[in-house]
């Protein structure tokens, strides 16, 4: 079910992002339906046209939208996590641009750019179109904290998720949540102040036959933020696993991971720097939350990232094994 | 019934005109024309005749596209594993370059440790002197293990460790020696993938009649570095 090696992942990425921005139209447009129906009782009905405007000009925005959110994604959500760029020649990031540089020369992709987040929490993200237009930004609190191997090793998980195109489908998610986000905000307050009127005007010329194209559209409306979350989290956690396994192929040193994501885990502050929007791309979930911890359907539905203590304990698994064989004589 | 066979004519002559730009329209007819062998009506037997011709000609086609998609495959491969050995030398040439630096800047510090020195440069020199990939492998791994007791000596002494000119050149360095093995590491897994393409069969036909060679594997020269390192862990 879950794909296992990474051009089953890179495949999967690239149609569920074509995925997603199909939904995120289909919604827009839906939304833009029931405004046509409700709110204008379906303007030019007297002349015998039915011409859903509002729904033609929704299909268009979401169509825009879920392109920039493609496009230029990575910038808001570098942007919204107030990230500033690394220079090369910077001495006091000269370790994490060489760690980069080492990483990028074992993956065999070309160099992301560098970003910084002024947060003293430990943490770092991906994002991107694709390999070619790659960023990877790490937190001040993260060269404090870890070790030269350990850094490696987080780099290294995040050149996974660069080269299996977990980008590409975490950036256009983290994109058009935002821009939900927004649409359900404006939906909820032109249902409130400017929709009594026209909803009047539509049910006396409609009846009662939209009744069942109203309540799907206030159940879309109501639960348009609970889904998005939902899908930001399906999509999240078991690409975490694959990006520490294959993280740990690129350095050969699973353990060095294990011990960067134990001194993550044990900085409990959150990561005030990172908004809900971009939790899912983070190595560990910047905000603590504790579905993260436990397994199970209602877990997965929840949580954007695997128990912390089963990620670690399966990368000491690898480390065992390596150390194991080569023990044997 | 008595359509069947005229559409299998007119499939037919489509089929002829533009066999080579529509090679899955190409691919139905044989199928069509045998299954409807039984059916066709003299006046279009002409064309039946023509069947096993292009039977023929739809297989050496195919054939000929699987042949430049998997030559061409093994092309792309082919400079995937030469670039990536280019980057192994790429991180070599930087090791030389950094290491005299390197040396000059220790050496006001370390006077009582010159023999240390002198033979750090001298192994990088010989590494740089190396002509043959062979004699350059070996080389370099004489430079790996003098650097590395030239770092092991470099822990006593503080001063050094402070001098943020020596823990920069110290840090450019042990990069440079992780980027040599990881690009290494990567010339391994790509030269695999390429030898594996070349190999299993019915690639090896291709690679055989073009007359590709499997590339040579990165492995450790140095006999004592397979060696696995005694730890005594004893509490004494």
């Amino acid at each position: 079910m879950a794909p296992r090696n990474i051009y089953e992942q890179q495949a999967a990425n690239r149609r569920n992002t074509l995925l997603v921005m199909a939904a995120f139209v289909l919604f827009v447009g839906l939304l833009g339906l029931g405004f046509d129906v409700f709110m204008l009782g379906f303007p030019g009905t007297e002349m015998g046209l039915q011409i859903p405007i509002v729904a033609i000009l929704a299909v268009g925005f979401g169509s825009i939208s879920a392109f920039w959110s493609l496009q230029s994604g990575a910038k808001s959500v570098l942007a919204s996590s107030t990230a500033v760029p690394i220079m090369a020649g910077d001495p006091r990031y000269q370790q994490l641009v060489n760690v980069v540089d080492e990483m990028s020369i074992a993956s065999g992709l070309p160099r992301p750019a560098l970003y910084l987040i002024p947060d003293p929490d430990p943490n770092a993200f991906a994002t991107g179109k694709d390999p070619g237009h790659a960023s990877i930004a790490v937190t001040q609190g993260l060269l404090d904290q870890l070790s030269r191997d350990e850094l490696q090793g987080v780099i290294a998980h995040e050149m996974s998720h660069v080269r299996n195109y977990d980008i590409r489908l975490m950036t256009v998610v983290a994109a058009l949540l935002g821009t939900v986000a927004l649409l359900w905000e404006f939906g909820l307050r032109s249902m409130r102040y400017g929709g009594v009127g026209g909803k009047k005007s539509s049910s006396d010329r409609k009846g009662g036959g939209n009744v069942i194209l109203l309540v799907v559209w206030l159940v879309v409306l109501v639960l348009a933020p609970l889904i998005s979350r939902m899908l930001a989290m399906a999509v999240s956690r078991q690409r975490e696993y694959l990006a520490d396994a294959s993280g740990a192929e690129l350095t050969r040193n699973p353990a060095a991971l294990a011990s960067a994501l134990d001194k993550i885990d044990a900085a409990i502050d959150p990561t005030r720097a990172i908004k809900k929007g971009t939790a899912h791309l983070c190595i560990v979930d910047p905000l603590g939350a504790a579905a993260n911890d436990s397994e199970g359907f209602l877990a997965d539905l929840f949580a954007t990232h695997p128990p912390m203590r089963n990620r670690i304990t399966l990368l000491k698994a690898m480390a065992y094994q390596e150390s194991g064989a080569i023990r044997q004589p | 019934m008595s359509i069947r066979p005229s559409h299998v004519g007119t499939y037919h002559r489509s089929a002829r005109t533009s066999s080579l730009l529509f090679l899955p329209s190409c691919l139905l007819v044989p199928l069509l024309s045998s299954t409807c062998f039984d059916y066709i009506t003299p006046d279009i037997s002409q064309d039946t005749l023509m069947t096993p011709l292009f039977l023929f000609i739809i297989a050496v086609a195919l054939l000929l596209v699987w042949a430049v998609i998997l030559y061409n495959r093994f092309v792309t491969l082919r400079n995937q594993v030469m670039n990536g050995w280019k980057q192994i030398d790429v991180q070599l040439k930087r090791r030389h370059d950094l290491i005299p630096n390197l040396v000059n800047t220790v050496k006001g510090y370390m006077e009582f440790e010159q023999d240390t020195l002198l033979k750090v440069i001298s192994a990088r020199n010989a590494a740089a002197a190396a002509k043959t990939v062979t004699e350059s492998a070996e080389k370099e791994t004489a430079l790996t293990s003098a650097l590395g007791k030239f770092f092991a000596l470099a822990e006593n002494y503080p001063n050094l460790k402070a001098n943020e000119n020596v823990r920069q050149l110290q840090e450019e360095l042990s990069s440079t020696e992780n980027k040599i093995g990881f690009a290494r590491q990567f010339y391994n897994d790509i030269a695999t993938k390429f030898n594996i393409a070349l190999q299993v069969f019915p690639g090896n036909l291709i690679a055989g009649m073009f007359g590709f060679q499997p590339a040579d594997l990165f492995e450790v020269q140095d006999a004592a570095e397979r060696q696995v390192p005694n730890v005594d862990l004893s509490l004494k």
